[in-house]
């Protein structure tokens, strides 16, 4: 039997520190895929990943029970993951191991992903790390986290109409970058 | 889910985007581990709620009766309780005082006239009017010895009696047992009192006189005049 998130979050608040671990597992992939995808370091991502469900178990006393527990995570994820561009800015650090490299040695364990699939997955990947920060959150929380965009206003705190226009120019830049692709 | 129908990215890139990254078990399991090691470290998160008077405070903007009790208990304290007894006590007066007549002219609401009326004095409030009152004021009782008489006034002539009060009359009240005219009155505590006569069935004045002393009414604030009507 799967339990809920809100009922987790009650026994960690009653003491019970090892059910958290249920709600680590249960969100650790997608929010993995989500920073890898916005940061482009799949070792960064992991860090902010770890950063964020330190930071949610600190504060799980704010979270309310009313609310989804994901949507509340996911605040928090796109808060580290702002953070970690910022100081990316300020103090470049290029990711030595990209996200191409990364998946393609995870898919050297995969024997059935054809290699036209991996080469659009890095093709894509490069093609989101063009794209402006705001774009590229906008575009992977609508689409790779299939989020409304009421929820992405909730999530980013950005109003809904300027998050449409965010995914419709980075859908147009995309569609420009990866066109050969596409149609190849 | 997205609540727009329009594809604006190809399916296949959606998909590519939607695919979960592959997994390295290994790695996921390391990174799940140091998290857990962090989380054993930190405390325990608590939910501290409010008290329930509070969080109805908040919802309704009302106080719970044991909150609207605390409240008023701390407002107690907090203005003291000797300041709310020198209220009690001042309303006492001011009660006394606006029972007091002359005649059919009420002297003033917040004038004690009565001499058993006691000055209470507010400790760390306001001063009232009565109070200023008293510090400029007494009360003096006036009294005529004329048991023949039938009608007795008292008449104010000069400038030191009360702001406005010139020449005023006042009706005097009299003892039937003993013949005793008498009222007490407000005076400015320097008023002389050749400032005031008493005027007897509307014919004769009788100048007020006092034994102590000729500038005032003396330290036990009576006049007494007597005559032989």
């Amino acid at each position: 039997m799967t339990l809920s998130d809100a009922l987790i979050v009650r026994r960690v608040l009653g003491g019970d520190t090892e059910a958290f671990r249920a709600l680590v597992e249960r969100y650790h992939d997608d929010a993995v895929r989500y920073a890898t995808h916005l940061l482009g370091c799949h070792a960064e991502a992991e860090d902010a990943v770890q950063d964020t469900f330190l930071r949610a178990y600190r504060y799980l006393a704010s979270y309310q029970e009313q609310d989804k527990f994901r949507a509340w995570l996911w605040r928090i994820l796109v808060n580290r993951c702002r953070t970690r561009l910022g100081e990316r800015t300020r103090r470049p650090e290029p990711c030595d191991v990209s996200v191409i490299t990364q998946l393609a040695d995870a898919n050297a364990a995969a024997p059935d992903d054809d290699l036209d699939r991996t080469f659009l997955r890095e093709e894509l990947a490069q093609a989101l790390a063009a794209l402006p920060a705001d774009q590229r959150e906008a575009v992977v929380l609508h689409f790779t986290e299939g989020l409304s965009y009421p929820e992405m206003s909730a999530v980013t705190g950005t109003g809904v109409s300027a998050l449409k226009m965010r995914v419709h120019r980075a859908c147009d830049r995309l569609r420009t970058l990866l066109t050969d692709v596409i149609h190849g | 889910m997205a609540d727009t129908p329009t594809p604006l990215l190809p399916a296949e890139l959606q998909d590519r985007l939607r695919e979960p990254l592959p997994v390295d078990a290994a790695r996921r399991a390391r990174s799940m581990g140091a998290i857990m090691a962090a989380v054993q470290v930190l405390p325990v998160p608590r939910r501290w709620s409010l008290p329930p008077s509070i969080t109805r405070w908040r919802r309704r903007g009302v106080l719970a009766p044991a909150g609207a009790l605390a409240f008023g208990l701390l407002l107690t304290l907090w203005t003291g309780v000797t300041s709310l007894t020198d209220v009690f006590s001042r309303s006492s007066a001011a009660v006394l005082a606006k029972a007091e007549f002359i005649g059919d002219t009420v002297i003033t609401r917040l004038v004690p006239v009565a001499e058993e009326t006691r000055l209470v004095t507010a400790g760390g409030m306001r001063r009232a009017l009565h109070d200023t009152l008293y510090d400029t004021m007494r009360i003096v009782r006036f009294a005529l010895r004329a048991p023949a008489a039938s009608r007795v006034m008292l008449v104010e002539s000069a400038s030191t009696t009360l702001p406005g009060a010139q020449g005023t009359r006042f009706a005097v009240a009299r003892d039937l047992a003993s013949g005793l005219w008498e009222m007490r009155t407000v005076v400015p505590r320097h008023a002389v009192a050749d400032a005031f006569a008493f005027v007897v069935d509307d014919a004769r004045r009788v100048p007020v006189r006092t034994p102590m002393s000729e500038q005032s009414f003396g330290p036990r604030e009576q006049a007494l005049a007597d005559t032989s009507l």
